[in-house]
């Protein structure tokens, strides 16, 4: 048993202790996105499939969990059921889509994320349409998770336990696999890899944690609507990537970090759409122009400086 | 004489109205170094694809240990213990030599879905063990002072010999070489020669090989087969086919890759 | 009742291949899909309201205006693209996305979230064509469409930069040991591309009217009309935007207008899955 890991779980488990009411509510965010990189990482990072229609998989999840616990399921069953939820569906989408070469898939998951986006929100009655509809917020058993404070030790547990699950797959067989896949399918076949299955479990894996992420969230705001899971979501879970860093769990984190406190920091600015937007714009292309290993790459870099 | 390992019957394909391979059968018999020599464009790179099944052939059966392995999805070529190297090298190229290495194994590696995800011991002591046998096998190709350099700063060289270890990693019956020299100096060519003998002489692993240094081929091969635009034209020892070749050559107005050399 | 509908199909279908022609021919040379293409075109055809109506100049001075920043734009993206060709795809595609984000800002802070009406340089009263209604703008566009479309057959075909052109699509390689500077190439197809953006933003405006966010759902159908077209064929960038545009219209005049964007994508979806090439398109490998 490694010891040394308390200290940062305990500083973590204290956070709430220290950060209250709005900066906790951004954490929980944070923890979220997480969430997300880990598993488009897996995806886009590691294996090299393109989505641009992530958001797909969020809503599923957000709704399916909302549903769920409306209708008494117990939240430990709900939030997982909503990663499920995900997972059925980037399964069934995935037959017929992974197939498609690497830019014809992108434009696949464009497909899919305004079908998913369109179906929702004329289903009216289900999802609330352009109204939303409020969720209760999470129980287990006889404790209420009322508040932001007590929610980010759900988030916290959550991305532990994700964040050791995805560490164990992506340093043994399957993430060396992915990666053979991203680097050239051929030779990854010659090796004895079957590349399809591979791909697909990649795409699955991903659909599953963005949709337990859409059940965390939607428990963590009370309220969804499906109007916010447009593209431009996907395309900011895509950044994530781009801007933390590819193939590291370390970089979805920073890039989770990036994504959500970039845009609340500037969100008093005057003009804050558009400047939100300009630095965002002007930032993704920095570290794709200069850093495309993201953020990752340019600390161990700067490691590098500060060993010479 | 020694058993038949592999053999491939009346393999035949086409793309479009181009007749790559026609109707051609060979064996190979275990523990040999085979050869498949012939002029540019004659089809053989197009036989490897089929063997690999990245192509599928018009018709024809490709055999080995009872199995048509044209019948089998492309991965599982590689699970039947049929190791390949590549015309233009297909390495991982963003990856380190050690890495190339591990993956290479993927047939051998075993544990299941949970052992994996929650690293238990079966899964833990599989990993351990793939780690000592690249390490092994890039000792014993002498790569041992690179394991952890990535693939895309190493000269070329030195990436025939990792793609070799790669597809000696995964412990084959038969590997499959695609012009291992091509590229290479004499002094590089030479050490690839000897590691390839002793590959058949330690290991027992059986050779085919695509070439185009006649040296080589001559010095190295138990057998050959001779392909032009897609048919068999000869078969036989070195010594045999190139004294036929030399017919042959003359028949069809070819010298230079046919004719006799060191 | 139903030739109406087609008729008002290939109307907006017109719009979708006109987009869709700029993304096509910047992709056939330098094999980067645009995503900011349609920002491009709302940024050049706000200068060009600016133009006409804030200073008051004629109309082809906006005109000219919009054709040159869309050139300038072009070229510029062209220098910002080009040292990531050989990236990988998530490179490109981010970086195309972030240049979306760039573009659409610098709209939205110099020319803030108003919806204006953009000059109409015919008038508004549609015209009976046998039975069929039409408005000119509509009629003007499916003309400008053919004519771009017979110009650009004709430089392609005809003339040496045309030829350069093509032999840069098919091999670049090949073309460089020609002499065809790869890079002059890529900086004209980028600045026709972006030209043809230009044009498509002044001639939509007037039917859609002018603000910053304009060009984001159209964009998306002219994606699809690509495709749909095929990926690589000009002649498809055409076909496939009248082919869309009536499809589109046709199911929303018998199912009614919600779904009508998931039409779009599940038609993008069928065919790259049936026939990657598209409609046009040969079945060639494309090296991605």
């Amino acid at each position: 048993m490694r010891i040394w890991w308390v200290v940062p779980m305990g500083i973590l488990f204290a956070l709430p202790l220290f950060f209250r009411g709005y900066y906790i509510y951004v954490i929980d965010l944070v923890g979220i996105y997480v969430v997300i990189g880990l598993g488009l990482n897996l995806l886009t990072g590691y294996c090299g499939q393109l989505s641009l229609g992530h958001a797909a998989f969020f809503a599923l999840g957000a709704f399916t969990s909302a549903y769920l616990t409306i209708g008494g399921v117990p939240f430990l069953v709900a939030l997982p059921a909503a990663g499920a939820a995900g997972a059925v569906m980037a399964y069934l989408v995935g037959i017929p889509v992974l197939r498609l070469r690497l830019i014809f898939l992108a434009i696949s998951t464009v497909g899919l994320g305004i079908i998913t986006h369109d179906v929702l929100y004329n289903l009216k009655g289900f999802t609330g349409g352009a109204d939303g509809m409020t969720v209760p917020k999470p129980k287990l058993g006889p404790l209420v998770f009322k508040s932001d404070e007590s929610f980010f030790y759900i988030v916290a547990v959550v991305v532990i336990f994700l964040s050791f699950l995805l560490g164990n797959i992506t340093r043994t067989k399957a993430g060396r696999a992915f990666l053979a896949i991203r680097e050239s399918e051929r030779a990854a076949t010659a090796a004895g890899i079957d590349v399809p299955r591979y791909k697909m479990l990649a795409f699955v894996i991903s659909a599953f944690y963005t949709g337990v992420a859409g059940g965390l969230y939607a428990h963590l705001t009370a309220y969804i609507n499906v109007t916010a899971f447009d593209i431009l979501l996907s395309v900011t879970f895509l950044s994530m990537i781009i801007i933390g860093g590819v193939a590291s769990i370390p970089g979805s984190i920073l890039g989770a970090i990036f994504v959500v406190v970039v845009p609340e920091a500037l969100r008093d600015v005057p003009g804050a759409k558009d400047i939100q937007a300009l630095v965002y714009g002007l930032l993704m292309g920095f570290f794709i122009i200069f850093l495309p290993g993201g953020l990752v790459s340019g600390f161990s870099r700067l490691k590098g400086i500060f060993k010479k | 004489m020694s058993e038949v390992l592999f053999q491939i019957n009346h393999l035949t394909k086409k793309f479009g109205g181009l007749i790559a391979i026609n109707d051609f059968s060979m064996e190979i018999r275990e523990g040999e170094i085979l050869g498949l020599i012939g002029p540019n464009g004659a089809g053989k790179t197009t036989v490897f694809n089929c063997i690999s099944h990245f192509y599928k052939p018009d018709a024809g059966e490709i055999l080995m240990g009872g199995n048509n392995l044209l019948q089998l999805k492309p991965h599982q070529v590689a699970e039947m213990g049929i190791g390949r190297t590549f015309q233009n090298i297909e390495l991982f190229g963003n990856l380190t030599v050690r890495e190339n290495l591990l993956i290479g194994q993927h047939r051998l590696i075993r544990s299941g879905f949970f052992s994996t995800t929650l690293f238990l011991k079966r899964c833990r002591e599989e990993e351990k063990r793939v780690l000592e046998r690249a390490e092994e096998i890039g000792v014993r190709l002498g790569l041992g002072g690179i394991m952890d350099s990535l693939i895309s700063g190493l000269p070329l060289g030195t990436r025939k010999l990792v793609e070799l270890a790669r597809a000696l990693v995964l412990e084959p019956k038969l590997v499959l070489l695609d012009e291992p020299v091509a590229g290479m100096n004499p002094m590089e060519s030479e050490t690839l020669a000897r590691v390839i003998t002793e590959i058949r002489g330690r290991l027992g692993i059986t050779v085919f090989l695509i070439e185009h240094d006649m040296g080589l081929v001559m010095r190295i091969c138990d057998r050959l087969y001779v392909l032009h635009y897609g048919k068999k034209i000869a078969e036989g020892i070195p010594a045999e086919v190139r004294r036929k070749a030399l017919v042959i050559a003359a028949y069809l107005g070819q010298e230079g890759d046919l004719a006799p050399q060191g | 009742m139903i030739l109406q509908v087609i008729m008002s199909g290939i109307a907006i279908g017109a719009i979708y291949a006109l987009l869709a022609l700029g993304i096509v021919l910047i992709f056939k040379t330098t094999l980067v899909l645009n995503f900011a293409h349609g920002e491009v075109a709302m940024l050049t055809t706000l200068f060009a309201y600016s133009i006409i109506v804030s200073l008051g100049f004629p109309y082809w001075v906006g005109v000219i205006g919009a054709l040159v920043l869309g050139g300038i734009l072009g070229i510029l993206s062209d220098l910002l693209v080009r040292p990531l060709l050989n990236a990988p795809l998530l490179s490109m595609v981010g970086l195309t996305i972030a240049m979306f984000f760039v573009i659409h800002a610098i709209g939205g802070i110099f020319w803030g979230y108003q919806t204006w009406p953009f000059p109409n340089p015919f008038p508004e009263k549609a015209v009976d064509l046998g039975g069929l209604v039409v408005s000119p703008i509509h009629l003007f566009i499916i003309f400008v469409l053919l004519v771009l479309g017979g110009v650009l057959f004709a430089v392609l075909n005809f003339t040496t930069v045309g030829t350069a052109f093509r032999a840069t699509c098919q091999d670049r390689r090949a073309a460089l040991l020609m002499g065809i500077s790869s890079n002059r190439v890529f900086a004209i197809s980028w600045a026709a591309g972006c030209a043809l953006g230009a044009i498509s933003g002044i001639l939509i405006a007037p039917i859609i009217h002018v603000q910053v966010n304009m060009m984001v759902v159209i964009l998306l159908k002219a994606f699809a009309a690509a495709v749909l077209g095929g990926i690589l064929s000009l002649p498809g960038a055409i076909v496939g935007g009248v082919v869309l545009g009536v499809v589109e219209n046709i199911f929303s005049f018998y199912c009614g207008t919600e779904f009508q964007d998931s039409i779009a994508f599940l038609i993008i979806i069928l065919v790259l899955l049936v026939r990657p090439q598209g409609i046009l398109g040969s079945p060639v490998e494309i090296k991605v």
